[in-house]
């Protein structure tokens, strides 16, 4: 009798398991939201106001600067749009396929590091109920910041670019010039350079739209060594300092397809 | 004495919490404040062993799911704690329960940093030994901070010792 009762239950321990292993992290991510989401809101709505108040002539000559700002950036919006128009006639003209389509989203970062603190995975505040899907490109102004690993309806996980296991077809830029180079960013180093190129200090490394994955564009950091021969001694890596400051991250954006 | 249901009520919601707290806290050297292990060690300390088992592996699976790895890392540290805790229980002696809490949270928290290293997770810029240390710093007063405070809340629900 105890031996088919020990049975059962580790047949049902068993099943607990794997209906977690196949659903529990969404599950999980959804049991925290309402807490993580009304920490995030009260940080934000509480105590970020409380802490303006104390610096608020600070607040008033970034005011003032920020307003400047704003007119200079609908200036060059309006310029964008009108290059934009320009650029989709002549697409059309020559019939060239967009290299992407798509709007990014706005998403606040509910914590970082996970349970573990294992410093390369955030957790955001946006999910399938906004549009996001697994495997979408997350960036922010400075550059790109990682990749969504998974999606529930009301939170995303995003695996960072500093993770070893994520890729990144990338190009090199010199000085906003023309690509002298294309390779592979993973964790922190480019990878797959040819043998003979020679790249100046800082070189900048853009994403290069390759794999469809990354649009286009996205500035993945600077180089911050001189490139070296790898293992092989039939190419050459180098090491990238990132463009993004991951700590200080409290909102981002994610790309949707349309 | 309480009803089991809501006892086993009170623990999820509590379980709930301290994952939350726990993913919210910021990394100090790439370690986080171990608040679901302390709640499990403390579970562990006055409930019979299947209960604070069943415990520790659903606070495990939580926990996982929650750390953006693959499950299993938090989910066979659990219940290896909360055998641990009960066998320290064992040794005779008086310590009090802040000093039970302190030495039991560290203790977890250093199983911790090398569990997650044995898995071969990522750690960050920090090394082990830097981990482990900055684990028993976190883990040492938070501990003994929660065992204080914790029978209190335990005391409301009905959850005696056994």
């Amino acid at each position: 009798m105890k031996a088919k009762t020990g049975i059962v239950s580790a047949l049902l321990v068993l099943g607990v398991f794997a209906i977690w292993v196949a659903v529990g992290r969404k599950t999980a991510a959804e049991v925290v939201f309402p807490v993580e989401n009304g920490a995030c809101w009260f940080s934000r709505r509480v105590v970020h106001p409380l802490k303006e108040a104390m610096v608020r002539p600070r607040l008033a000559a970034e005011n003032r600067r920020l307003l400047e700002q704003n007119a200079h950036l609908r200036m060059a919006l309006a310029d964008r749009d009108a290059l934009k128009a320009e650029n989709a006639r002549l697409r059309r003209a020559l019939e060239f396929s967009e290299r992407s389509r798509g709007e990014w989203i706005a998403a606040p970062v509910l914590s970082r590091g996970g349970t573990l603190g294992l410093g390369d995975v955030l957790r955001l505040g946006k999910g399938s109920s906004a549009g996001i899907r697994k495997g979408a490109a997350v960036a922010v102004p400075e550059g790109l910041v990682g990749r969504v690993s998974e999606v529930s309806p009301h939170t995303a996980e995003v695996r960072l670019i500093t993770d070893p296991e994520i890729k990144v077809a990338c190009e090199v830029e010199t000085d906003g010039g023309p690509v002298a180079a294309f390779c592979i960013f993973s964790g922190g180093r480019i990878m797959h350079l040819k043998r003979d190129l020679v790249l100046p200090p800082r070189a900048k490394i853009i994403t290069s739209g390759l794999g469809e994955v990354y649009p286009r564009g996205i500035t993945v950091g600077f180089l911050a060594q001189e490139t070296h021969e790898d293992e092989t001694q039939l190419e050459q890596e180098g090491v990238v300092a990132p463009a993004v400051d991951f700590p200080a991250l409290e909102d981002v954006f994610i790309h949707r397809e349309e | 004495m309480k009803s089991k249901a809501v006892q086993i009520a009170a623990l999820v919601l509590g379980l709930v919490a301290a994952a939350s707290m726990q993913d919210l806290s910021p990394a100090a050297m790439g370690v986080k404040p171990p608040l679901v292990a302390i709640v499990v060690l403390f579970v562990a300390l006055r409930m019979p062993t299947p209960f604070s088992l069943a415990t520790a592996f659903v606070a495990g699976l939580f926990v996982d799911a929650l750390s953006g790895r693959p499950t299993f890392c938090a989910t066979s540290l659990m219940p290896l704690l909360a055998l641990g805790v009960r066998l320290y229980r064992e040794i005779p002696g008086e310590r009090s329960i802040a000093a039970v809490g302190a030495v039991a949270a560290s203790l977890g928290a250093v199983l911790g940093e090398a569990w997650i290293a044995v898995f071969g997770f990522a750690t960050g810029d920090a090394g082990l030994f830097v981990r482990m240390c900055a684990a028993t710093c976190i883990a040492a007063p938070i501990g003994a901070m929660l065992f204080a405070l914790l029978p209190h809340l335990a005391k409301c629900i009905g959850l005696e010792d056994e």
